[in-house]
């Protein structure tokens, strides 16, 4: 991720929108730039960063676009590994040495008789009593800074277009640090969004939107509490490639940068917006999780469309098409079945072979959800016990080995109710 | 299911609450369920026992500390340790800079004997606490938590930054939150940190307490703290202070000030002269200084990402600043001070931390900056203090209060710090001991935006010292 000190040269603000300028890919300049950055990392394999950091500044110059600059070279070193193993700690080494020079008076460049000590005759002494050579002992002493670590991995191999585009996402991103909110609205793609809000602890309202597709505003803990908090930017900044997974998304978030309220005096500007949808060119490069969690919702879509779809079909479905909100978390049941005549739609959620921990959560979440249109297809397993489903409203159906499709449609034909969503 | 109170990120959270409940006032309904800032918890913990109320909040211990401190607390000490102690251990204390503030913590924690939480403003002074309260507890492990090592203990010291970063994951587990230099809390994100703990026993220290009109006023109430939340609501009232005309005479003693000034070599000087003209150039030719007064720098600095003078200007003056901060006679000076007071207890300040590495390097010495961890600035420091080490090397991470009061020599090589930092350097070497007078070295280069620099400092210095 960039610095703050990266992102504020890119940004623009207009009237109340603030945006971030992205490097296009047909400009020549900047991609001749992440060529030569790529290469200038590539020959530095196996030198110290000390050396990276000074060749990047003598490349850099007097070049007016150095913040475009450092921020691809922040990319590439991030995705860098940077690591030093000398042969000895170098906390011993300086240990060692710095007591042996205290005890002989202090070392100077220019000795005289009454300040005798030499460097190289206590490097020496030093580098044998480690068993290394005096060079050894010049390259351990302070291994462990990071200036020392050595570029042993560049992470991938990058193409210049790979690190634009990187690179602009991460301007986009970084634009977040600064948020206090963000409002989105989303089609589709729902399980890795919410799984993706969950891992970097945000905290979401949501509010079905009447043509389809959620409205998700996204804050933390304390917001509510306290005005237009920082402390989430961050973490927002992480979520965002997260939201670039879904296929239909918009966002809009509230931004304050800390440079408008240095000069504004007393008084508290007002947020700017920052938006950002699907049809950007910004691309994420978070992975987004397959089709199916498993073999036996896979399976399950495939019988159903082998022995109920076609042009004969009653019910069409969809893939975890619909959020039910519970206390904190969500519920996303795997298919939805709706009727093709008449728009009757029940939710069917299959539980497979979990941990009886899952299991007892998944119930948890249905009785709370209290949903009468849901159907739970679960197998009868060492793992769970007739009471683990008690009380679960719609209807619970319990199968020793493969479901019965036709038993699934029959709960679904009861359970279906009219005017669902989405 | 029964009700439950549980902590989430700085906040607290009442589960299993029918819609119809009669709730406490801090409480309000959000995103579904009742909710407030962690700080409200002691205020409710009655109600939670008459109510019968599950409560899974505090992971706070007791401890077991052995306090080994021989100093004899000052009368002033055991005064504010006593009105914090009747104040049901929530409120300030005010003592001047030197007064012995950590003592007077130390013993807080002492009587409190419950997990704690220390935090300060630098990652310098969290060293220096780090030592203090392992010097005190020598049976307890202290923790430090922040950028460069997070280890959470039950007695753990933390930076500003690094506490607001993290108090929703550790803001249930400390019963005591000691905040240093506390005059930093009313800005507008850091009070968040006193909002997500739960901590009932607070303590604020400062030699500067802010003004109720700053704390109330239009200044804090930007951002993020509409309500304009002043100390007393975050720590709790003002309990006792004491200035420094109060206490003289106690802590403070003498030193000198010798400035030694050093040519640059004729290939310095030409590079010196270059660089200095394309940047001075700049910025007299532009009118910077005139037309964006004291906000002139962050302009200069944005238009160098478009105005390639402003650009060349940047590139000139950072040369300029490393070419005098390494000047040759520097170090030849230096050498000389090392030589002559080969059998004292010298601390040797700059301001680049790859130069504090070069020195390091060169005279074999021990060097603390912001990469050293805890454990070795604790050994350097020792080290320092039984005079196994004779002089000790500081980048300007080191600003704040390392208390090193064998000391008798600092040497500061070149740097731009403000009137503030140079007065508590003065005071860090400048303790009372043997009555033996300090010496303080300045080593400039002449003719150079160093000799400016450094007259600016010593007149404002005049006024703080």
């Amino acid at each position: 991720m960039l610095t703050a000190d990266l992102i504020r040269p890119r940004v623009r603000i207009q009237g109340n929108e603030i945006t971030t300028q992205p490097i296009s890919q047909k400009d020549a300049i900047g991609l001749r730039t992440a060529s030569e950055l790529i290469q200038l990392f590539q020959t530095h394999l196996n030198r110290s960063r000390r050396e990276l950091d000074a060749a990047l500044e003598d490349y850099q110059g007097e070049r007016l676009d150095y913040p475009i600059l450092r921020g691809m070279a922040k990319v590439l070193s991030d995705a860098a590994t940077f690591a030093n193993e000398p042969p000895v700690d170098p906390a011993d080494v300086r240990a060692a040495l710095f007591e042996r020079a205290a005890e002989r008076g202090p070392v100077v460049a220019h000795p005289d008789l009454l300040h005798p000590a030499v460097r190289e005759t206590l490097v020496h002494e030093v580098a044998e009593s480690f068993g290394l050579t005096p060079i050894a002992v010049e390259h351990a002493l302070y291994a462990d800074l990071p200036e020392e670590q050595l570029l042993v991995d560049p992470g991938q191999q990058w193409k210049a277009q790979e690190l634009v585009e990187r690179y602009n996402l991460e301007l986009a991103r970084g634009l977040l640090y600064w948020a206090s909110e963000m409002r989105l609205t989303v089609r589709g793609g729902y399980k890795d969004l919410f799984k993706f809000l969950k891992l970097f602890k945000l905290m979401h309202t949501i509010r079905p939107l009447p043509k389809g597709g959620y409205a998700i505003t996204v804050d933390g803990p304390l917001s509510p509490f306290v005005q237009a908090t920082l402390r989430y930017g961050f973490q927002m900044a992480k979520f965002l490639p997260g939201l670039m997974l879904c296929p239909e998304w918009t966002m809009e978030a509230d931004i304050h940068v800390p440079w408008r309220q240095a000069q504004g005096g007393t008084a508290k500007p007002a947020a700017l917006h920052y938006r950002l949808d699907h049809r950007s060119e910004l691309r994420s490069h978070y992975t987004a999780s397959g089709a199916y969690d498993s073999r036996l919702e896979e399976d399950f879509a495939a019988e159903f469309e082998a022995k109920f779809g076609g042009t004969e079909r009653k019910w069409v479905i969809a893939r975890e098409d619909e959020i039910i909100p519970v206390g904190d978390s969500v519920l996303i049941p795997d298919f939805s079945f709706t009727h093709i005549k008449d728009g009757r739609r029940a939710l069917v959620e299959l539980a497979g072979f979990w941990h009886p921990e899952y299991l007892r959560r998944k119930a948890w979440k249905l009785r709370q959800a209290g949903r009468l249109d849901v159907v739970l297809v679960a197998y009868q397993s060492v793992n769970t016990t007739p009471e683990t489903w008690a009380d679960v409203p719609g209807e619970v159906l319990l199968f020793a080995s493969k479901p019965v499709i036709k038993v699934v449609l029959a709960a679904v034909e009861r359970c279906a109710a009219v005017g669902a969503r989405p | 299911m029964s009700q439950h109170l549980r902590y989430q990120g700085g906040t607290l959270v009442l589960e299993n609450t029918p819609s119809n409940a009669v709730l406490p006032a801090p409480f309000r309904w959000v995103k579904g369920k009742p909710r407030c800032t962690a700080n409200h918890y002691a205020s409710l913990i009655l109600w939670l026992k008459e109510n019968a109320v599950r409560d899974s909040v505090p992971r706070w211990k007791h401890l077991d500390l052995e306090l080994n401190d021989s100093r004899e607390p000052h009368d002033y000490q055991r005064e504010a340790l006593a009105a914090w102690l009747a104040a049901e251990g929530r409120g300030s204390v005010v003592l001047p800079t030197g007064a012995g503030k950590t003592l007077l913590a130390i013993h807080a924690i002492a009587r409190m004997a419950r997990s704690t939480l220390v935090i300060v403003p630098t990652i310098d002074l969290l060293h220096q606490w780090y030592a203090a309260l392992c010097a005190a507890f020598p049976a307890t492990e202290i923790g430090v938590f922040y950028g460069l090592e997070k280890e959470l203990r039950d007695v753990t010291v933390s930076t500003y930054p690094s506490a607001w970063s993290h108090m929703g994951e550790f803001g249930d587990a400390f019963k005591l939150v000691i905040f240093d230099e506390v005059h930093h809390l009313p800005a507008p994100s850091w009070q968040e940190i006193a909002l997500m703990s739960i901590a009932p026993h607070r303590l604020g220290l400062t030699a500067t307490y802010p003004k109720p009109i700053e704390t109330a006023g239009p200044l804090f109430k930007s951002l993020h703290a509409p309500e304009g939340r002043g100390l007393e609501d975050l720590i709790g009232p003002l309990l006792y202070a004491k200035n420094v005309d109060d206490l003289s005479g106690i802590q403070l003693a003498e030193y000198r000030t010798i400035r030694i000034r050093v040519d640059l070599t004729p290939e310095e000087r030409a590079v010196y002269d270059a660089a200095y003209s394309t940047y001075t150039g700049f910025v007299k030719a532009t009118g910077l200084r005139e037309s964006h007064g004291p906000g002139w720098w962050g302009e200069y600095t944005r238009r160098s990402a478009f105005d390639a003078g402003a650009r060349q200007a940047k590139v000139a003056e950072r040369q300029l600043r490393r070419l005098v901060a390494n000047a040759q006679n520097k170090l030849r000076a230096l050498d000389d001070l090392l030589k002559e007071h080969a059998n004292e207890q010298i601390l040797i300040f700059t301001e680049y931390t790859d130069l504090v590495y070069t020195l390091s390097r060169r005279h074999l010495l021990p060097a603390i900056t912001h990469h050293t961890k805890a454990a070795e600035r604790k050994a350097i420091l020792d080290g320092f203090r039984t005079g196994q080490f004779k002089a000790l090397l500081t980048s300007r991470a080191l600003n704040e209060g390392v208390d090193v009061p064998e000391a008798k020599v600092a040497i500061i090589l070149g740097g731009s710090a403000s009137a503030q930092e140079y007065a508590q350097r003065l005071g860090r070497i400048l303790r009372k001991r043997a009555n033996k007078t300090a010496l303080l070295y300045e080593v400039i280069a002449r003719h150079t935006v160093e000799e400016g620099v450094s007259q600016r400092r010593r007149r404002k210095a005049t006024y703080a010292v």
